[in-house]
Order: structure tokens, then C-alpha cells, then sequence
């Protein structure tokens, strides 16, 4: 069959709704929104979580993270339509993050002396942050996954990555409701752990599922 | 020694087997639905010359809109508009390949442009949305080319050991080489073969991102393997 009758037979088939990406990234936020939830209504909000969250210090666990996730999530929008400017990709987003964190290090770092920076470090703690990150992350990564799949990224597995950046920078910002550690040096550490996880997860998954 | 084998039939491939990929497809569209009018259209269009880059731009901008309003004929003459962008940039990219296998792969980006024809959006310039997809499936394409035989076989074997005859199966163990075995074959049934058992996708989700049906992906992921085994008999002898 040459070109010509190909083009005339494609040009018979229904015609295909824009894609909206707004609408994707929306659906792909309450997805992340239901999953920390359905965490929180099983593990508890921290005790007095209102009253910690007035410190800068623990205010910045959940901002923070929710930033990244908007940031990233704006980003894979974008990159569902072919040929769109790259713009600030995954090396400017850590950049910005690393930015972001950094005073909070410093500030912790300069408030205690050394020997207590890594006083709080604990494997139970450390499972329980990173599992239950991932816990929340995974089913809403697979959801975020299936709706992207209508776009068409030109960088599979970039686009994955970065989906899983936002997806589980979402999921870290849910969890922080649950979480009481509010040393920057634990947290900043194990919340960036859990996310780059995913988002090397998401490369992966990206890789397979992204193609078209 | 059969591997030896397998790497010679696949330059041989590469050159003349790509040839029923997306023809065979469109083979199929055809028989589903027989009218051809808007043909006739596209080719008249595809014969005028294009003054500059912003006509070009605003005319195909023009043209998708209205084929997303509904208008068949516009949708055809904008397909029939890029195809000989398609082709200079195929030839570009790849100036080695035979005059088939490159209007194999113009018929793969259409298809591409096609499946994803909803994610341009009429806000922003057309050309830079066209050329990334036409990019993307060339890059494709010599990727699928390059990475022939270097893929895993036990999956392979799986699949072929569904298929009906106890000899394709035996012939394809003996032949070793399951990547450069489904190096020659075409790219849609390569694509379709790799999706299934290598991938793990479903009929269905394959169908759908070759705009076939699932029972056509189907028959050929089965006729795909048949002619592996007839492949490996013949690299094995």
C-alpha cells in the first residue's frame, strides 16, 4: 500500500481531542492528594501538627516538597507535547532544590554542636520514613503513569524521571503531616533519598511504559 | 556459527525486510474501509510548492485545525503536506537506507503523527511539534536498528514455544540469537514481537499505540513468530 492511500484511510478515522494537560496534571495531584491521605487516616497526623507547623524549620518539610512536586509536574506537562521549549529539566530542578535545602542544613548545623547533627539517626526511622514515602508514592506513581501515557514525550524515560520527582516529592509532602523528625539533617537526607528513589524509578519505568 | 549466520541475513534485513512493517498496516486499514476519496485531495496539495517556512506554518496550522473541527479532507491534505518534509528529513538522517525502508519510516512517523495528533497545541507553532515527532521515530527506527543482537532470548523462546509448529521451536533454540532473529523482521512485526514478549505490554495496549486493532495484533504477533522459526531453520541449516 503506497503513502498516498495510507494518508486517505488515516484521514477517515474520528478526529482526536486536544490533549489537556491541565486536566492530567490536576488528576495526577489527587491522585497523590488521595493516596497521602488514605496513609494519614491510617497512621494519624503528628500531635499537634498545627502548632508545628509554624515553625520554619517543619513548615519547610511539607512546602518544600509540595514546591518540587508543582515544579516537576509542570514540567512533564510540557514535555507530553512534542518539540515544547525543555525548560529547566531535571539538573536545574535539583539545582533549585539543593538551593532550597541548604540553608536549612546550615541553619541546623549552626544551631547544634556536631556531635548532635546525626543524634536522631535511627534504621527504624529511617525504614519508616523511606517505606512509607515509597508506600505512598507507588500506587499514586501508577496512576500518574496511566494518565501520561495520552501525551507523547519525546524523552521517555526523562519524562518518567521527572514524573517521579513530582509524583513522590507530592507523596514526601503528604507524609511530612505524619512525620516527627524536624532535624533539617535527617530529614532533608531521607525525604531526598525516598524521592530520588522514585524518580530513578520513574527513569525506569518511563523507559518501558513512555515509548510510543 | 549460527550467530555468524544470523549477522549476515541481518544486514541483509535491514535493507530489504523492513519492507512490510507499516504498508502491511495500512493494508489492513484499507480492507477494514474501502473508500479512498480524500486521496485525491492530498495529492493535489502535496504538488504545490510551499512559498516560506511562516505560509508553511500558518497553512498546516490552518489545516489541523480544521481537521480537529471534524473537516476529513483538511486532515488528509495536511498528511499529505508533511510527507515530503517527512521524506527529505528521513533521507537526511539516514541516507543509507533503501528508498523502501525510509518510506517504511515515513509511514511510521505519520502513523506517529497520527496516534498523537492530539497532543500539539493550536496555541503554539506546528513545524517544531512535526519535526520532534519525525525526530523521535527516526531515532527510533536507528535505534531498533543498532540494538539488533543484543537483546535477551529466553522470552523469545517462551513465545515461540506457543507457536504451533514443534520444529519452528527447535530451529529457533538451535539459532541462538533472538534479538537478530527479530532484526529481521519487519519493523511492525519487530515492534509488536519485542512489545509482547519482551516488554510484557498487552495486545491491547500494543494495539492501541499502533492504531491497530487488538485481534490484528494478534494475528500478526502470531505470524511474527511463525516466521522467526522459519527464519532460524533456515540460519541453522
Amino acid at each position: 500500500m503506497n503513502t498516498q492511500d495510507m494518508i486517505a484511510q488515516l484521514a477517515l478515522e474520528p478526529a482526536a481531542p486536544p490533549l489537556k494537560t491541565g486536566r492530567i496534571a490536576l488528576a495526577i495531584v489527587a491522585g497523590v492528594t488521595l493516596f497521602a491521605a488514605l496513609f494519614l487516616a491510617f497512621a494519624g497526623l503528628r500531635a499537634d501538627l498545627l502548632g508545628h507547623l509554624v515553625k520554619p524549620l517543619v513548615a519547610a518539610k511539607t512546602l518544600l516538597p509540595a514546591l518540587l512536586c508543582v515544579l516537576a509536574l509542570s514540567q512533564v506537562m510540557r514535555w507530553l507535547r512534542p518539540g515544547a521549549a525543555s525548560g529547566i529539566g531535571l539538573r536545574g530542578l535539583a539545582g533549585l532544590a539543593l538551593l532550597g535545602v541548604l540553608p536549612l542544613c546550615l541553619t541546623a548545623m549552626l544551631a547544634s554542636p556536631a556531635s548532635l547533627w546525626f543524634a536522631d539517626l535511627a534504621l527504624i526511622k529511617v525504614v519508616e520514613c523511606l517505606g512509607f514515602i515509597l508506600l505512598i508514592s507507588a500506587p499514586a506513581l501508577a496512576v500518574a503513569f496511566a494518565l501520561v501515557r495520552q501525551g507523547a514525550p519525546t524523552a521517555p524515560a526523562r519524562t518518567g524521571a521527572m514524573l517521579g520527582l513530582g509524583v513522590s516529592a507530592g507523596a514526601t509532602a503528604g507524609y511530612s503531616f505524619y512525620c516527627m523528625m524536624d532535624n533539617p539533617l535527617f530529614y532533608v537526607i531521607w525525604y531526598g533519598v525516598a524521592i530520588l528513589t522514585v524518580t530513578a524509578l520513574g527513569a525506569l519505568a518511563g523507559a518501558r511504559l513512555l515509548r510510543w | 556459527m549460527a550467530s555468524a549466520t544470523t549477522t549476515l541475513n541481518l544486514h541483509a534485513g535491514i535493507a530489504a525486510g523492513v519492507m512490510h512493517g507499516p504498508r502491511a498496516l495500512a493494508a489492513r486499514i484499507t480492507k477494514m474501509s474501502g473508500d479512498n476519496g480524500t486521496a485525491h485531495a492530498a495529492q493535489s496539495h502535496q504538488k504545490r510548492m510551499i512559498p516560506d517556512m511562516s505560509g508553511r506554518e500558518t497553512e498546516l496550522a490552518d489545516l489541523l485545525r480544521a481537521a480537529r473541527a471534524g473537516d476529513q479532507r483538511a486532515y488528509a491534505a495536511f498528511l499529505g503536506a508533511v510527507t515530503p518534509t517527512l521524506r527529505g528529513i528521513v533521507r537526511a538522517r539516514i541516507p543509507t537506507l533503501g528508498a523502501d525502508s525510509q518510506e517504511d519510516i515515513v509511514q511510521e512517523i505519520l502513523l506517529a503523527v497520527h496516534a498523537k495528533r492530539h497532543t500539539w497545541d493550536d496555541s503554539a507553532p506546528l513545524l517544531p511539534w512535526l519535526y520532534a515527532i519525525a525526530r523521535y521515530k527516526v531515532i527510533d527506527a536507528q535505534r531498533r536498528r543498532r540494538h539488533r543482537g543484543h537483546e535477551p532470548l529466553e522470552p523469545i523462546i517462551d513465545q515461540i514455544e506457543a507457536a504451533p509448529h514443534a520444529d519452528d521451536v527447535a530451529a529457533a533454540m538451535a539459532a541462538r540469537d533472538s534479538a537478530a532473529l527479530i532484526g529481521q523482521l519487519d519493523a511492525r512485526s519487530a515492534r509488536i514481537v519485542r512489545a509482547v514478549s519482551l516488554e510484557g505490554e498487552t495486545t491491547a495496549e500494543v494495539g492501541q499505540a499502533l492504531s491497530m486493532s487488538e485481534g490484528a495484533v494478534r494475528v500478526a504477533l502470531h505470524r511474527a513468530i511463525k516466521r522467526l522459526g522459519a527464519i532460524a531453520r533456515k540460519d541453522t541449516r
